[in-house]
């Protein structure tokens, strides 16, 4: 077209040139108006991939000659970025149904996909009562050692399980299977909370929702993702009820996988949830890296001789500060919204495995039963289980106690009575009498001394009407009174024991017309000061001890940062062995742990130790340590360590979006493995950046596939003052992206995906 | 007595036939088949799915790499051998450019150069700079020196003449370029697609300077520094090809969205090529102008 | 032959002579202008210096620098190397008055056992620093895997240098790890290293 015979026209030169300008320029210039970083929040949606990712997979394990052998698994929950697990004790402790001597956790990488076995655990604190336990990442499956503070995984934030209501949305997340399902979420509501002696009205959640038994110890979540509940299951008992179990492996090497083989138990049904915070105090002192020190005083109790059995069932549709049922009852009225059955036990262990039947009308009711659960009441005492909050419905209610299975006890009590005005007494409280003759210091801790006096309420009483009260001390019988009622129809009555009150645990009963009308456990120790029970005297601290004795130089009432160790002692007097004793530690006011056992040591001596201890040093706080018997606080003590308070931050939040997404190359649309992301910190722009790690908010590396995952949450701003981010991508031979232009405001949902391409130059 | 038949118009006379390969109709040809090829194969895979978007089978891309060098014997070639008054070596400029391109500009952009480790990390105008003075002028140095010391002068009669070697070359230097991206990339076959054409339209409008300016330097008066101006031209073009590429491409990130377009490098590189040959054109038509105003002919013997 | 390539043997003018040369001497020139523009491009450093450790070196510019951390003085890594971030670390170690520097070694390599995915010791060699600081060289190799257990990254052979210097009752760590393939291609970062070390 160019040569003699067609001669171009300027005309069309100009044409042609302005045309192959435009497509050219075309190129470059869309892309410059229109490929800038966009930054509109996408919608807003649940945060469950965050969850099922914090979701683990238990799996306890044992070394045989073939190689290591699985022998339990279930569920457990990510509750801190650094690799801190929530689970069930059961699932992380050894026993005759789950020999164990390592835990491995499979981790959820694909959500689709069942989980793949990644880490090692070590137990960092565990309450065999509660069957609940706290576990740390330590290793991965080849025995490299995680140092603690270098994983970055994500985690769910414990919630506050009290502000639980009926019918709330609960949504559970765990594993249904023995590792062949993806990690499942499933969903019902709060059907009522079930009462529990030590714990209180909500020791249990209850739920609607079908839970099966292998998502025991992963977690249950309110709507706003907090975690409020621990599914939990009884533990499996190698010679108890036969459990559905599944042979997997050929443990003992005969070449054959079948019944002679260890078995992992699967099956059952959870619909009793723990409540988070009885798990707090766990979690929060595995995060602050303090555990308690060894008891050196007490001696260590023997194991109970005889067999484990409850006695004495009775019920009370009211419970006092202390624990001791205010009324007995035979029959309650229609619409009673709380009901609890009260019992006598003797030769428990924590960790046994109890349970409570209830039928209404001979027909089974899962909601005022409570489904096989491990014992936390320690050897003997008094125990109750009840339900509140729910109407009770007319019927022939039939309670039924079984322990490992075994049927012990049981009571009847009828629903739907009309209102009657039978006679009965109730509030018992014990006290002394002063020189004016009134009860002082009404308590359930006495001290020693004669005229201890017990206080009651009577009502509907009719002259003529035969009443007793019988006097226990130690279970022995020690003072018993009978005789016509001479009083009024209704008020209080005064009485005592024409006894000696020796330091130990006591009881006083209440009967009309041969029947139990009231009931309470009262404790004499210590010696009187004023009207109050003085046991635990002159305590000292101090951050060094020898030979059981604090070392004088280090006794103080506060103590700078950077000790290793607390301890604390104190004398005490008048206290019998046996005696129910409770220690709870706070760090600023937070409780970290409460034991509850008997009293171990001689009645009276000095320097009883207890003591913190930390794998570093302990942080700075304010370390409290309150001693109390019967629910009664005897005395609580403090001291600050550094600052006197926890650093801010020292529980990091799960709040903050995980920022996510894809590097490829712009040409192939394939992925570039090994490609950086980083995300600045919110006060650097990429102009401010120097390259130096102090300005990076986190980085990551992109996979196979190109994906990369920042393993830090990224803080939130607010719709009216929204957080900029700053991010860069960098590979070799592309040309580096950058953009300051990711808003991150509080209704943005997490994760946020950004997909990257690289053009390669 | 005859009769002759009486003729009352004059007698035809005989058409002229043009004795040369039209070089810019069949060139734009072969632009027009490979891209039409690749717009095609980009219809296929992006827009209606009828081709695996992870489709990476060797053969095909190599196929696809081979096209511009089908296309160039189809349309070129056989119009030069159908030419009465053909151009010869325009085979052994083909083999020796791609023997040049493998042999020289490719290890020393490998192993010298290595431009991944530091190019793309330059500001714009670095990058431009950077590629034109590694990349960009050893290729059109290479392709200088191919015609310089082997078809020049005695070849180049006629500017076009220049163009047609030129293109050539440059398809010599871009078969191997792309023979070497299907073979050792695990690129798709859009992907692949995408760059044959980019590499060809490039690399061929930059050696179109580097031919005109030898071709002038034959058959007009340029000045001693006339060669080492066309050199600098042509790697200049071709690093402002480069450096507005990486922006066509891609530009940004995305929340939520891909924000790359590869065909946008395509419409790049067309323009580039499309812009090129327009102007080369103009620029040989008015020179032709000139001489033939000056000597009366195109060409010289 | 001929047929493609005529006779070249015609006389040029002296235009095209001169022409040819110069496209010659612009040839090398802009090769040259090339060469350096990636070798600064490359060889871009930035002093870094710590008074408390009494380090002072330089480092590649635009790598990510990281010098507050207890575990090392400062540690430069490449953004852009694939698969694996090119590693430069200056560390101290504490060490006993009569510990040698083969004890340092026998530490380090314990430690790396633990933490490293198949962690094998090549070689160690004695060697003296330009200097004339006595030191000890020992090459090795691991695996690099992702920590993040929610991404697919196949593991990675590293190989690492650690140069171990003493000085009081220090142990001076000077370490360079890179991606077996590119090991010997980045080396020279780490003799740079070496060379611009100061210890004052």
């Amino acid at each position: 077209m160019c040569d003699q015979h067609y001669p171009l026209t300027r005309r069309f030169l100009a044409c042609g040139i302005a045309a192959s300008l435009l497509i050219t320029l075309g190129a470059v210039v869309v892309p410059l108006r229109y490929g800038q970083a966009q930054s509109d929040p996408p919608p807003v949606e649940l945060n469950e991939d965050i969850i099922k990712r914090a979701t683990v997979f238990v799996m306890q394990t044992y070394e045989t000659e073939g190689g290591p052998v699985i022998s339990c698994v279930g569920s457990g929950t990510l509750v801190s970025a650094n690799g801190l697990i929530l689970t069930n004790a059961h699932s992380a402790l050894p026993s005759d149904a789950c020999p164990s001597d390592r835990i491995t956790i499979g981790i959820t990488v694909r959500l689709d996909e069942p989980p793949i076995p990644t880490y090692t655990v070590e137990v960092i604190d565990y309450s065999q009562g509660l069957d609940l336990a706290v576990l740390r990442i330590n290793g991965y499956l080849d025995g490299r050692i995680i140092e603690p503070g270098t994983l970055q995984l994500p985690f769910v934030e414990l919630g506050d399980s009290s502000t639980v209501e009926l019918d709330n949305t609960i949504t559970v997340i765990g594993y249904p299977n023995i590792g062949n399902e993806a990690v499942t979420v499933t969903r019902g509501t709060v059907s009522g909370f079930t009462a529990e002696a030590r714990v209180g009205d909500r020791a249990w959640i209850r739920t609607s929702a079908t839970i099966p038994g292998l998502m025991s110890g992963g977690g249950a979540y309110n709507r706003d993702g907090e975690l409020v509940g621990i599914p939990t299951i009884a533990p499996a008992r190698a010679s108890g009820e036969a459990v559905d179990c599944r042979v997997i492996q050929d443990s003992n090497a005969d070449g054959r996988a079948d019944r002679n083989d260890t078995c992992v138990p699967v099956g059952g049904f959870i619909s009793a949830l723990r409540p988070s915070r009885l798990a707090r105090g766990l979690v929060r002192a595995a995060t602050l890296g303090i555990r308690q020190g060894q008891d050196l005083t007490g001696s260590t109790a023997p194991l109970p001789g005889g067999s484990p059995d409850f006695s004495r069932p009775f019920f009370t549709t009211r419970i006092n500060e202390a624990g001791m049922p205010s009324n007995v009852v035979g029959g309650i009225p229609a619409g009673t919204t709380s009901l609890y059955l009260f019992f006598d036990y003797d030769n428990m262990v924590d960790g046994m495995i109890y349970e409570l039947r209830v039928a209404v009308d001979n027909v089974p009711d899962a909601l005022y039963s409570l489904p096989p659960v491990t014992w936390s009441g320690g050897e003997r005492g008094l125990w109750y289980i009840g339900t509140t909050g729910t109407p009770l419905r007319n019927g022939m209610y039939d309670f039924r106690l079984f322990i490992e299975g075994r049927e012990t006890a049981s009571a009847r009590i009828t629903v739907g009575q009309g209102p009657r005005a039978n006679p009965g007494f109730s509030d018992v409280v014990f006290g002394l009498l002063d020189e004016n003759n009134n009860l002082v210091g009404t308590n359930y801790v006495l001290p020693e001394g004669s005229g201890i006096q017990a206080r009651f309420v009577y009502h509907n009483m009719q002259p003529g009407l035969t009443w007793s009260h019988i006097w226990y001390f130690e279970g022995e019988e020690l003072f018993r009174a009978n005789a016509p009622w001479d009083g009024d129809e209704q008020g209080t009555r005064t009485i005592t024991a024409a006894a000696d009150f020796l330091p130990g645990q006591y009881r006083l009963e209440l009967y009309i017309d041969g029947g139990l009308s009231a009931t309470a456990d009262f404790v004499i120790a210590g010696g009187a000061e004023i009207s109050r029970s003085v046991i635990f005297t002159d305590f000292r601290f101090a951050s060094e001890a020898a030979g059981g004795l604090p070392v004088a130089e280090t006794v103080r009432a506060d103590f700078p940062a950077d000790i290793a160790a607390l301890y604390v002692f104190f004398n005490w007097r008048l206290i019998a062995p046996g005696t129910m004793w409770t220690r709870r530690w706070s760090v600023d006011g937070d409780v970290l742990f409460e034991i509850t056992e008997p009293w171990n040591a001689p009645p009276e001596g000095e320097n009883y130790l207890l003591n913190l201890e930390s794998l570093d040093t302990l942080p700075d706080a304010t370390y409290a340590l309150e001693i109390s018997i019967s629910n009664v606080i005897l005395e609580m003590v403090s001291v600050k360590v550094g600052l006197g308070q926890l650093p801010v931050g020292a529980f990091a939040s799960a709040e903050g979006i995980q920022m996510t997404g894809r590097i490829t190359d712009a040409e192939t649309g394939q992925g570039i493995p090994g490609a950086m992301f980083i995300v600045l910190k919110s006060e650097y722009a990429i102009e401010d950046f120097l390259w130096t790690k102090d300005q990076v908010l986190g980085v990551s590396l992109a996979d196979n596939e190109g994906r990369f995952q920042i393993p830090v949450l990224l803080p939130r701003g607010t719709l009216d003052e929204p957080i900029l981010y700053s991010v860069l991508a960098n590979a070799e031979g592309y040309i580096p992206i950058t953009t300051d232009g990711i808003i991150i405001t509080d209704i943005t949902e997490s994760p946020i995906e950004i997909d990257v391409a690289l053009s390669h130059n | 007595m005859s009769f002759e038949p009486i003729l009352l118009t004059p007698e035809e006379e005989p058409e002229e036939i043009f004795p040369y390969r039209r070089v810019w109709r069949t060139s734009s040809l072969e632009v027009l088949v490979v891209f039409l090829v690749v717009f095609m194969i980009w219809l296929l895979t992006d827009l209606f799915g009828m081709l695996p978007a992870d489709l990476t089978d060797i053969r095909a891309k190599t196929g696809i790499a081979l096209l511009p060098l089908a296309a160039w014997l189809v349309f070129s070639y056989r119009g030069e051998r159908r030419a009465l008054k053909p151009r010869f070596g325009l085979i052994g400029v083909l083999i020796l450019g791609g023997l040049v391109a493998n042999g020289i500009a490719v290890p020393l952009e490998e192993r010298v150069f290595t431009p991944e480790r530091w190019l793309p990390y330059q500001g714009f105008f670095g990058r431009v700079l950077g590629y034109m003075f590694t990349i960009g002028f050893t290729a059109e140095f290479l392709k200088y020196a191919v015609l310089r010391y082997t078809v020049w002068p005695q070849r180049l009669e006629r500017r076009v003449d220049g163009m047609a070697f030129a293109i050539t070359v440059s398809l010599g230097f871009a078969v191997v370029y792309n023979l070497r991206f299907a073979l050792y990339t695990d690129a798709t076959l859009l992907a692949t697609a995408l760059r044959v054409a980019s590499i060809m339209f490039s690399q061929i409008a930059a050696g179109l300077i580097m031919g005109y300016f030898l071709v002038e330097l034959r058959i007009g008066h340029p000045p001693i520094f006339w060669i080492p101006a066309g050199l600098f031209l042509a790697s200049f073009i071709s690093g402002l090809y480069y450096g507005f590429r990486g922006i066509a491409i891609v530009s940004g990130l995305n929340v939520g969205a891909d924000a790359s377009s590869p065909v946008r490098g395509l419409a790049l590189a067309l323009g580039l090529i499309v812009m090129m040959y327009i102007t080369m054109a103009f620029i040989i038509e008015s020179a032709d102008t000139r001489m033939i105003t000056r000597t009366g002919r195109r060409e010289e013997l | 032959m001929s047929d493609f390539f005529p006779d070249i043997h015609r006389e040029l003018t002296f235009t095209q002579r001169w022409n040819s040369y110069l496209a010659l001497v612009m040839a090398g020139v802009v090769l040259f202008l090339g060469i350096s523009m990636r070798s600064s491009s490359l060889n871009a450093a930035q002093v870094f210096e710590n008074q408390e450790a009494g380090i002072r070196a330089q480092v590649p510019l635009n790598w990510l620098i990281d010098s507050k951390s207890d575990e090392y003085v400062i540690r430069a890594e490449d953004p852009n190397a694939l698969p694996f971030k090119t590693l430069l670390q200056v560390s101290t170690l504490t060490v006993g008055p009569d510990a040698a520097p083969r004890n340092v070694l026998d530490i380090l390599d314990i430690q790396r056992a633990s933490q490293l995915s198949a962690y094998r010791v090549i070689s160690r060699t004695e060697e003296t620093l330009r200097d004339g600081t006595p030191a000890i060289r020992m090459h090795y190799a691991y695996t690099q895997d992702e920590r993040n257990p929610f991404l697919e990254s196949l593991p990675v052979v590293v190989e690492g240098v650690d140069v171990v210097i003493l000085r009081r009752s220090q142990a001076l760590v000077i370490t360079y790890r890179e991606e077996q393939n590119s090991f010997d291609d980045n080396l020279y970062r780490f003799e740079n290293l070496l060379q611009t070390l100061e210890i004052f």
